[in-house]
């Protein structure tokens, strides 16, 4: 609420009554800060934009970055189904060598393409996903916080996001980058393409991320709230935590080795060109330095969003919550050492080949132990199928998959064969597509009510959650075996293996039904946006943890009227089943009961809305 | 806050109108009643809990800042484990009196930067600005001594990798570049002597016969034509189409350099022998190839130049390094390493500035001093980061 | 010398998925290191299919078995188990040292060669493979080696990475230009197998293949005196438009007049070129665009990065290449057409090696008496 400075309210006062203190009108974040009500027209508009675009409630800053990856990740999408479409049918040539049939473009296209897919899923969706959208929304909420620690750096953050965004978007029209996500030098010195503009926007989006594992850290450091002590927080803080260490600790890495192609490429300096003296292996130490613990920023906050949903769709205390917590931790602390397995045929030193595959095996087992975990904690539970839940199911199996096919190509001998064919190419999109997307989708759906305060349509969730899953699994398992087979990534055409064409068919059918299921997710969020969808309830699944149970839905504009004061851990249960007003059914009640009812809009506006006494506990 | 258009919105996090005089603490009245010290924002529950929060925040930044340095100190390693002589002639040409004159000022500057946080932990403004203003003046004459360092170096033509100047004076690295030369850094490791290629009991004669074609060293697996490649000719555009290919002279010379000092997989064994020689035969070709005077002029491998007494001295262009066209990658580390640390060290400046600025003003008391307190963080760390970079390239 | 795609056996022994000596996972084993690839591949594939069933039928069970009854069901409070806990950090941990400790030992045995192998020198460069004998005999996209008789390739290449890649031999290395990568393989049995290129190098990544022909002794000397292939004289037409296709230009050069990478060979010859010396396209622009392609880069074309061929081609066959262009620019003279009797190297005939290209499936006996092999590698 506002600060007591002299500026004159322009706008109207709200009902004529005195407040006592904490107990003034609920400010829902969607609607709070607005245009004071004799703004009309576009000057109206701006105003709201202005009240969005300026806005350093973190709410808000996750609801933009939502839309922002949600775009990004529909572009990389639809790049990817050209790719899966050029593949459909191997190119027939004539006599003079022509391509005559089976190509929809050329391979300088596809190699752009690909390059353009890997990198807008890597740098523009999978790393900000989850931590930059539910982080930001749910961080601070989970801590017991108003905010987190630097708002401003936090929305400096979102567009210091956009600014790299844009730099490396402009690439495109400048021909593109046809370099494969990687940038392996030294091709990437010497190709044609706008390789600067995008090395220069991953550069700056590194800086985003940065600033967003800083503020984490902070928050979590210093922002608790009485009583959140470092056992009762949430499982997802804790995955959140251990992504911020790895994005602090990994992301300059990149910074510089960005700069460093810049300038090989601008200034020939040598450092990567093999014909100056330079070494490219180096490069790909450099890289890869980063790019291991990124994918370690891609699924930790995926296994916390996971944990949550196991939590409150089985009822049930996450089983073995210390060893999920630490495990995350551990994965980011091991997740530095492991980066040369991603080398094991480059030519590094078979010494340092033979370490590395000994901790990569190691980093294996705190992710079984996870596993292992999620899947105990049903038991004896109470399972509630809903669509957060069949997400949370899918990610199980697939991650499994992900795992164990992560043991064969961390194995010396078997990654000889297996290394940059279609293998690792399912191995990762297992992980991170069957990883972190899922998980991502599931805590939409999970956190949808808190965020927008409508309910989407659970048959519309099933239906996606299915098509995602049978499509998924119909694009990515044939890879494994295409792969295995020999079939090399980063391919426009296989015509040294045309009888892989069926199997490259059926992939390319997987990945239709896979876009269709991702669009029936879109749709569904959109329908559940209409005037005439029901509000949601403020705990709609009966979750335990601070942003169901003191907070309204959507929630207000500060979080809480008065910091909460926590007397139990996140997936207590027995706490909902507190004598609060429902005492005849002993049924679970959300401590705060709001929404419903259609006058709740009413009484928001006219300022009469009562928070719940009951949240001061 | 207020906006044009007489467009209100209600915005609870606008900054605190703090204007406050004196030392004393501004309070207001927060949302909930309660008053607030006017620095602390409102999502805060104490001014100690914004304090920590700021300083753990910044902590954390500088952990970025030394793991960006961290990469080049991490080129450079390698490149020194790879190139251990081209480092040794290389530092040589760095100016130490003036890289030591640096390092003073960067000290200097820190203690004024220290003291200006006790300025303000004092309450004492003279102190406070003064310092700030000193630790500005510092800085400002690091980067004068930086300029001068710079175009000195530019004259002599070291500039940092493929712009290298040879020792041809009118030769840049770039020029050759048609020609560079892709010998391999490690030489395979040489075969078992005279290891019969096919054994067996059925030892053909036409076997023995074909491969008595084999090059006779074991320990030069390409041929001389292989060797010389993309080579071998300094002239990017031939003058003639005949003039293809390297002279088998030369190529052998190649070949035969290359294969002298096999690495044996270590690279850090190659005592200016194996690469080196070949790249200085290379060079030495390429310049015979360029302007043909004194073919004579062949830079002797492995000789251990007298040095110490041409440290810090005159500074022209003197030393084998002139002859080596890898020289250009030490320039280039230290030409990326001081020019990042120099953009710190701008940065710096501003943001002192900008303390100058506000402390005029009265905004730092020793009740809130955060921004003073994290300037002086990061002020330290890039010191520490030239404390580190200054022997590296300069002394050793 | 030249050799001919079709002078030997040109197509890969595998045309199908399913083969003979292969599986659902993986290709045939055609290298004597293969099968302890396969068997620890094989093992993880098992050990995972039992994990992720048992993963997948406890999911299925627990949700079948605890689903929601009512909205007031109250869970029984489970506690933690120490042994079920410690049960599942041991048990995979034991496992993956297991497998750790299989692949190292495969590793150990695939990353050094045998001292008795043959050596072979590969260049890899956009986007074709160069094979060379010791003595300096060259097989353009394609090799022959002997059975049962360890080979090491020796690699590096011209431009950018690139990496080899047998499948059905389970080898695969980077080659990285200004250094040396080193691959060995033993084939146990004659058949020819494709190379594929797997690291990503450009615009023909996807076409940069070759062929391995392991044959039998006899075979494998004639082709290493250079007796294996076409070395009849040809005239610098068919020269030309051999090197063509043989040398990787039609990857980017077309010869119909469709622009490429690079622009097309059609109609080019006389062509006004402010590149070139006399101002249009003639003898030694040609040359010149082909040995030091970055001299002049015709304007629209400066991502096509052109590898030189400095070194690669000697003079013949740039003459060679000069003649086709003017043949499909209409412009080939008399000269181009005359085979030049060739009196620098004696034509031999190509000898069609007996039995050389047999059933796949047959072994071939191991030329050398393995104890004679023991006793040699153990000097």
């Amino acid at each position: 609420m506002a600060t007591l400075t002299q500026t004159p309210q322009t706008a109207p006062a709200p009902a004529a009554r005195a407040y006592p203190v904490g107990h003034e009108p609920v400010h829902n974040y969607l609607r709070e800060p607005r245009p004071a009500d004799d703004v009309r027209g576009l000057a109206r508009a701006w105003a709201w934009v202005k009240s969005w675009a300026l806005s350093v409630d973190h709410k808000r800053i996750g609801i933009m970055y939502l839309v922002a990856v949600s775009v990004f990740f529909t572009v990389a999408g639809l790049l990817a189904l050209g790719i899966r479409t050029e593949l459909f049918f191997v190119n027939q040539y004539s006599d003079t060598g022509a391509v005559i049939g089976g190509n929809i473009m050329g391979p300088d296209t596809y190699n752009r393409v690909f390059t353009m897919h890997g990198l807008i899923m890597v740098f523009l969706f999978i790393i900000p996903s989850i931590p930059a959208t539910m982080g930001n929304f749910l961080l601070p909420i989970m801590v017991g916080a108003k905010d987190v620690a630097f708002p401003r750096l936090n929305l400096l953050s979102l567009y210091v996001y956009a600014a790299g965004a844009s730099i490396a978007l402009w690439s495109i029209t400048t021909g593109g980058v046809d370099t494969g996500w990687t940038f392996y030098t030294p091709y990437s010195k010497e190709t044609g393409t706008a390789v600067i503009a995008m090395a220069l926007g991953a550069f700056v989006m590194g800086f985003s991320s940065i600033l967003t594992g800083l503020n984490f850290i902070v928050t979590i450091h210093k922002m608790r709230a009485p009583g959140m002590t470092w056992n009762r927080m949430p499982l997802f803080l804790w995955s959140i935590y251990a992504t911020s260490i790895v994005q602090i600790l990994a992301t300059p890495v990149i910074g510089i080795t960005m700069v460093l192609l810049v300038m090989e490429r601008v200034m020939g300096i040598g450092i990567f060109d093999p014909a100056l003296g330079g070494d490219p292996v180096l490069f790909q130490h450099f890289f890869w330095f980063y790019s291991h613990p990124a994918v370690y920023i891609m699924i930790l906050p995926a296994f916390g969003v996971i944990s949550e949903l196991m939590g409150t769709f089985s009822r049930q205390r996450v089983y073995g919550y210390r060893a999920v917590a630490l495990s995350s931790v551990a994965i980011a602390l091991l997740g530095f050492l492991v980066w040369g397995h991603h080398m094991f045929t480059s030519g590094q030193s078979p010494v340092s080949s033979v370490v590395f595959s000994l901790i990569t095996f190691l980093i294996g087992i705190p992710s079984g132990i996870k596993i292992f975990n999620w899947v105990w904690t049903m038991y004896k539970g109470s399972v509630w199928l809903k669509t957060p839940m069949l997400y949370a199911l899918t990610f199980l199996f697939l991650f499994t998959i992900g795992g164990v096919t992560g043991i064969m190509v961390g194995a010396l001998a078997v990654d000889i064969h297996l290394h940059d064919t279609y293998f690792v190419v399912a191995h990762f999109h297992y992980v991170m597509m069957g990883g972190t997307v899922m998980a991502f989708l599931g805590g939409i759906h999970y956190w949808w009510p808190k965020m927008t305060g409508r309910l989407y349509n659970e048959t519309l969730g099933k239906i996606s959650a299915l098509l995602v899953f049978l499509g998924f699994n119909m694009t990515f398992f044939i890879q494994f075996v295409m792969g295995s087979q020999g079939m090399p990534r980063r391919y426009y055409d296989y015509p040294d293996m045309p009888w892989l064409e069926p199997l490259h068919q059926a992939s390319t059918i997987g990945s239709y039904v896979l876009g269709l299921g991702l669009l029936v997710v879109l749709v569904n969020g959109m329908l559940s946006l209409r005037k005439k969808t029901p509000r949601a309830p403020g705990n709609p699944w009966g979750g335990a943890t601070l942003e169901w149970t003191h907070t309204t839905s959507p929630p207000d504009h500060h979080n809480f009227h008065h910091t909460p004061l926590v007397t139990h851990g996140p997936y207590d249960y027995e706490v909902l089943f507190q004598t609060s007003g429902d005492s005849q059914r002993g049924a679970p009640v959300p401590i705060v009961e709001v929404g419903g009812p259609q006058e709740m809009d009413q009484e928001i506006d006219d300022g009469t809305r009562q928070p719940d006494s009951a949240a001061d506990m | 806050m207020a906006t044009s258009h007489s467009v209100t919105v209600d915005d609870p996090h606008a900054a605190h109108g703090g204007d406050g005089h004196g030392h004393e603490e501004h309070m207001l009245v927060g949302h909930d009643g309660q008053l607030h010290p006017s620095r602390l924002q409102h999502f805060f529950v104490s001014s100690e809990q914004q304090f920590e929060a700021s300083k753990l925040g910044m902590w954390l930044f500088l952990s970025t800042e030394i793991l960006l340095f961290g990469g080049m100190f991490v080129a450079y390693g390698i490149f020194r484990v790879l190139y251990p002589e081209l480092y040794e002639q290389a530092s040589l040409q760095l100016d130490t009196v003036l890289g030591a004159t640096n390092t003073l000022v960067l000290l200097l500057s820190s203690l004024t930067m220290a003291w200006a946080i006790r300025g303000a932990q004092m309450d004492n403004k003279k102190v406070l600005v003064g310092n700030l203003i000193a630790t500005i003046v510092l800085a400002s004459g690091f980067l004068v001594v930086k300029y001068f360092e710079y175009t000195h170096k530019f004259e002599l033509g070291i500039w940092p990798g493929v712009n290298f100047e040879l020792d041809e004076g009118t030769q840049r690295v770039s020029d050759l570049n048609g020609a560079v030369a892709l010998t391999p850094l490690f030489t395979p490791a040489s075969e078992d002597e005279g290891a019969p290629e096919v054994t067996g009991a059925t030892e053909d004669a036409e076997v023995a016969e074909a491969e008595s074609g084999a090059l006779g060293a074991a320990d030069a697996p390409l041929t001389g034509e292989d060797q010389a490649a993309p080579s071998g000719d300094a002239d990017a555009v031939p003058d003639s189409p005949e003039a293809t290919g390297a002279s088998d002279a030369e190529a052998a010379d190649l070949a035969a350099s290359g294969g002298e000092g096999a690495a044996t997989g270590e690279p850090a064994a190659v005592e200016a022998q194996g690469a080196g020689a070949a790249l200085d035969a290379a060079a030495a070709s390429d310049a015979a190839h360029a302007n043909s005077d004194a073919p004579g002029e062949l830079a002797t491998a492995g000789v251990e130049t007298e040095h110490g007494d041409d440290h810090g001295s005159g500074h022209g262009r003197e030393g084998e390094i002139f002859s080596n066209r890898r020289a250009g990658i030490f320039f280039a580390i230290y030409y990326v390493m001081t020019g990042i640390h120099a953009i710190h060290i701008v940065i710096g400046i501003i943001a002192i500035g900008f303390l100058v600025f506000f402390a005029q003003r009265d905004h730092y008391s020793s009740v809130w001093y955060t921004p003073v307190e994290n300037v002086g963080l990061y002020w330290h760390i890039v010191d520490i980061i030239w404390i580190f970079v200054f022997p590296l390239m300069y002394l050793i | 010398m030249q050799t001919t795609p079709d002078s030997l056996a040109g197509a890969p022994t595998r045309q199908s998925f399913w083969t003979e000596g292969g599986s659902l996972w993986l290709p045939p084993q055609e290298s004597t290191t293969a099968h302890e690839i396969d068997g620890l591949f094989n093992f993880i594939l098992y050990a995972s299919i039992i994990l992720t069933i048992i993963v997948a039928a406890a999911m299925v069970y627990f949700v079948w078995k605890y689903r929601r009854q009512s909205h007031v069901d109250r869970p029984v409070d489970v506690h933690e188990s120490k042994w079920l806990e410690m049960s599942w950090i041991v048990v995979p941990t034991l496992l993956v040292l297991v497998v750790f400790f299989w692949g190292f030992r495969a590793y150990v045995g695939t990353a050094i060669p045998p001292s008795d192998a043959i050596t072979v020198n590969v260049k890899a460069q956009k986007w074709a493979w160069t094979f060379e004998y010791q003595n300096g005999i060259q097989g353009f996209g394609e090799i022959w080696v002997p059975v049962g008789t360890p080979v090491r390739l020796e690699m590096t290449s011209q431009d950018v990475l690139h990496s080899f890649y047998v499948p059905e031999f389970r080898i695969k290395h980077d080659v990285i230009p200004n250094r040396y990568a080193y691959v060995w393989f033993e084939a146990p049995r004659v058949g020819t197998y494709q190379v594929l290129c797997t690291e990503y190098c450009g615009t023909a990544h996807s076409n940069m293949g070759a062929l391995i022909h392991v044959v039998d002794r006899d075979t494998y000397y004639a082709a290493l005196r250079g007796e294996i292939g076409n070395n009849e004289p040809q005239a610098p037409v068919d020269l030309g438009e051999q090197l063509y296709t043989q040398r990787n230009c039609n990857t980017c050069h077309s010869v119909d007049g469709t622009a490429g990478v690079g622009p097309s060979w059609q109609n080019i010859w006389g062509q006004p070129r402010p590149g070139s010396e006399s101002g249009v396209v003639d003898d030694a622009y040609i040359a010149e665009a082909i040995l030091y392609p970055q001299a002049y880069i015709v304007p629209g074309y400066e991502n096509g990065n052109m590898p030189s061929y400095d070194g690669q081609l000697n003079e013949e066959q740039v003459a060679g290449l000069a003649a086709y262009i003017r043949e499909v620019s209409g412009a080939a003279t008399e000269a181009d057409r005359v085979v030049p009797t060739g009196d620098e190297e004696a034509s031999v005939d190509a000898q069609p090696p007996e039995g050389g290209m047999g059933d796949p499936g047959t072994p071939v006996a191991d030329p050398v008496d393995p104890s004679d092999r023991d006793a040699v590698r153990s000097e």
